[in-house]
């Protein structure tokens, strides 16, 4: 008959009945004559059971829209050329008072994740700090949940420009362009000025690309570039390999005149813009 | 999206999906959402993180699906993706988990392994069901990494230990063993918690 040294050696391919008959009937009757084995091998097979009982938990159903919505994304953006669904990657520089308010949060990251249950009881104030602190953290669901209800509440508040820029990029992130421009003409309706910044055009290419629409990026990337010709023309040769995008701004110079960026028409270009364009290769 | 009545494999769906038939995604996580999220919860033990997580493994298993060959078994590929993921996270924050010891795997097992613990162990029989699963959660929080690592990829994830080892880069017996320091920690947690107080405790081995 076995002993309690075999059980312990062979304990787990026991419990999963992996071994073979003879040696399972022989720890099986050490088992039987065996108290201290026999509790233990029970407590065990509870365990597992309990475990596997556990009711699974399941992720938010905001999550689960936006992965639904990535997916989408990807496989009808899968052109020559086209970006795929970038990973959480920041793009834009961070303000300084939002790198000041990182640093705070990596501070009170001594004490363990900031998981605040009261989230009904937050202020807008709060909502934007632990909006930006989770987006300086990566935590990108917490971030865009924080700084939409604060949009919510109050977009014309101090530091909902910024937020609606933050969710707008943050959404872009996870491939779901619907919802970054939502975001950005929000962020045009209530802030003309950087509803229009040469940011948040930029940040309209990247998702009129994302949701496979490249005339009206072009036409985002030709007012980016008549408004802001040095950034503009930095930004591309930063993406030399968009030679499409070009192309289709070229094209869509004939009708740039989108109601939603706030531009009225090429005729309105001014003469440095249409040097600027031309500079770049555009031709009328 | 395969024949009506016929229930389509994770396979067969992700190689929809390569194709271009979002459908077959939205099933294929469907399938596999909750399992893999409550893998990640208990995993790195904050929600947040998981919630996170969970969304970085998707969009890589979404951009990389390419990547992906029929030949393999979909949730071993999945959960790869998630265990690295935690990995480069845990790295990221500089959290180095307790490691166990290779010695305590090898000769001294019988020092602290099943019949030290079972000989001042009060069982966790005859407990409440409900409570036994809460504290089964609690003391899983408590095990060293690896230890976690292994025995939610098997009692989660549902991977065979040969996958396990692979997947963790050890010998099977490794991944085992690895299992069983696990099983002997909760054990004793759970016990230290203060449960399965009764006559039998502290039975001795014939």
């Amino acid at each position: 008959m076995s002993n309690c040294n075999e059980l312990d050696l062979n304990l787990v391919d026991y419990l999963e009945g992996e071994l073979p008959a003879t040696q399972t009937q022989s720890l099986d009757e050490h088992v039987a004559s065996c108290a201290a084995c026999r509790e233990s091998v029970q407590d065990y097979r509870q365990i597992l059971s309990a475990y596997g009982e556990l009711e699974p938990e399941d992720v938010p159903e905001q999550i689960a829209t936006e992965i639904l919505s990535a997916a989408r994304s990807a496989v009808a953006t899968k052109v020559p050329g086209a970006l795929e669904v970038p990973i959480a990657t920041p793009v834009r520089t961070i303000p300084i008072w939002k790198s000041a308010l990182a640093f705070a949060a990596s501070v009170l990251a001594v004490f363990a994740f900031v998981q605040m249950s009261d989230q009904g009881e937050l202020n807008i104030e709060q909502l934007l700090q632990r909006g930006f602190e989770r987006e300086a953290s990566g935590q990108v669901a917490g971030a865009i949940e924080d700084l939409g209800r604060a949009v919510d509440l109050d977009p014309t508040h101090e530091g909902c420009a910024d937020a609606l820029m933050s969710i707008a990029q943050l959404h872009i992130g996870l491939g779901d362009p619907d919802s970054a421009l939502a975001a950005l003409n929000e962020l045009a309706a209530v802030y003309p000025a950087q509803g229009n910044s040469f940011d948040a055009l930029i940040l309209r290419i990247e998702a009129y690309q994302q949701s496979g629409d490249l005339a009206l990026a072009g036409d985002a990337l030709a007012l980016a570039n008549a408004a802001f010709p040095v950034q503009a023309q930095a930004w591309l040769a930063s993406h030399e390999s968009q030679e499409e995008l070009r192309l289709t701004t070229l094209s869509g110079l004939g009708y740039l005149g989108d109601e939603e960026l706030g531009y009225s028409g090429p005729e309105s270009l001014s003469e440095e813009a249409k040097e600027s364009l031309e500079a770049l290769g555009y031709t009328d | 999206m395969g024949e009506p009545g016929n229930t389509p494999s994770d396979q067969e769906l992700m190689g929809l999906y390569q194709g271009g038939d979002t459908d077959a995604f939205g099933v294929l996580f469907g399938r596999h959402r909750r399992q893999l999220f409550t893998f990640l919860v208990h995993r790195v033990g904050d929600r947040c993180a998981a919630e996170d997580l969970f969304q970085e493994v998707f969009l890589k298993l979404i951009n990389g699906r390419d990547q992906y060959q029929a030949s393999r078994s979909f949730r071993a590929w999945l959960y790869t993706i998630a265990r690295n993921a935690v990995t480069d996270r845990l790295r990221k924050q500089g959290v180095r988990e307790v490691e166990i010891l290779e010695s305590a795997m090898g000769d001294e097992h019988n020092e602290i392994g099943l019949q030290a613990v079972a000989a001042d162990a009060s069982p966790v029989e005859r407990l409440d069901t409900k409570d036994l699963r809460e504290h089964v959660e609690a003391a899983l929080e408590k095990l060293p990494g690896e230890q976690r690592e292994v025995f939610l990829l098997r009692e989660r994830a549902k991977l065979d230990y040969e996958r396990i080892a692979e997947l963790t880069d050890c010998k099977i017996a490794t991944a085992k063993s690895r299992m069983r320091y696990a099983l002997v920690a909760l054990r004793r947690h759970m016990t230290e918690a203060g449960f399965g107080e009764h006559s039998t405790a502290g039975g001795t081995h014939e």
